[in-house]
């Protein structure tokens, strides 16, 4: 048998699953061969860790632990299903989203609104001049319109010779 | 009212359902050797392993109103915590790898909980080198093998309460169980033959 032949069944050996046939050929060849009887010895070694593989004992918080875990999820989950049935919990904060947005619509539509009759008046720019003119020919402000055409100076020379 | 020691696994089941913490207790007391050391078989870190079964416990607190009693409460076990031990894997991938070669095994608590006291340092020191190399060999797997060939050669189980618990045919699995030792056969001869001295 040769080497790479014998060592792909190692581990078949070691389980006791060849034939009576392979397991004396490779068996020969092991007596024989001093690299593969080492590298054998080695994989028997280490392949018996998993047969008798190390237990190891559960940690005396492990229960305290779980149970603290659990305890706040009931605490958790009950508080969520508990907010769910009362329909005055989950009523408060609609009915206060309720308001705000009512609020907010009232307060949109009064800061749009003309507060006062001249803003009303104002609200285009033909009837502001209407009112403007309204307002000046009813406060005598519209006569200077006919007034002396040219300097202060020739005005003034003007009025002097009217005397 | 029925003490839960006398109580069967699936009135134990029923009495998680109904949130009994006593009932819950005593399947912890029933199952956490088994959860714990499977789970550290398939991640190769005792920390870790201890919160995969936290873990395990607590998901069957939050599911035993699911259970339906199709497989018994053994294989449903199992189940959750090769699915948790994966998945805590996928999770921490690095961590997890860098850790299964890298355990500190001065640590005298660590080895007070385990069997190893028996053993003398320079044994222990073999014994530790030998666990790292094997953890490494089968961190070296594909998940569905790793899971079969621990559950079979660590937890001694049968194959056809292997398929159960993975969902698979038992022809399936002795597959998966072969290649897994071909492939831990050569993983473990490179490695002597790389630090062959």
């Amino acid at each position: 048998m040769r080497c790479k032949d014998a060592k792909k069944r190692f581990i078949a050996l070691i389980e006791n699953k060849l034939s009576s046939n392979e397991k004396n050929r490779l068996e020969e060849h092991l007596k024989v061969c001093n690299e593969c009887s080492q590298l054998f010895e080695k994989v028997n070694s280490t392949w018996a860790g998993f047969n008798g593989s190390e237990q190891i004992k559960p940690s005396p918080y492990l229960w305290t632990r779980l149970e603290q875990r659990i305890i706040e999820y009931d605490e958790k989950r009950n508080s969520i299903f508990d907010w769910l049935r009362l329909p005055g919990r989950w009523l408060q904060p609609v009915a206060a989203a309720t308001l705000i947005v009512i609020g907010i619509v009232i307060g949109y539509y009064l800061g749009n609104f003309p507060t006062s009759e001249t803003e009303a008046l104002y609200a285009n720019a033909e009837e502001r001049e209407v009112v403007l003119q309204d307002f000046f020919e009813s406060n005598y402000l519209n006569t200077f319109s006919d007034g002396f055409e040219g300097s202060i100076g020739e005005a003034y020379l003007s009025m002097e010779s009217d005397f | 009212m029925e003490q839960p020691k006398n109580m069967t696994d699936e009135e134990l089941i029923k009495g998680i359902a109904a949130k009994d913490h006593t009932a819950l207790k005593e399947l912890v007391d029933r199952y956490q050797f088994m959860v714990l050391n499977l789970s550290n078989s398939i991640i190769g870190n005792r920390d870790d392993a201890e919160e995969v079964t936290q873990d395990v416990f607590f998901q069957v607190y939050k599911s035993a109103h699911q259970f339906r009693g199709d497989a018994n409460l053994s294989t449903w076990l199992h189940r959750i915590t090769v699915n948790k031990s994966l998945s805590f894997l996928r999770n921490n991938k690095k961590h997890a790898q860098t850790l299964s070669t890298d355990i500190e095994y001065e640590d005298g608590n660590k080895i007070e909980f385990g069997s190893s006291d028996e053993y003398k340092p320079d044994e222990l020191i073999l014994k530790n080198e030998q666990k790292k190399l094997l953890n490494r060999a089968l961190n070296s797997l594909p998940d569905n093998q790793r899971v079969a060939f621990v559950l079979h050669k660590t937890r001694d189980l049968q194959y056809k309460e292997i398929a159960k618990i993975m969902k698979r045919s038992v022809s399936s699995v002795e597959s998966l169980i072969h290649r897994a030792k071909l492939n831990l056969q050569k993983e473990l001869l490179d490695f002597f033959e790389k630090n062959n001295d």
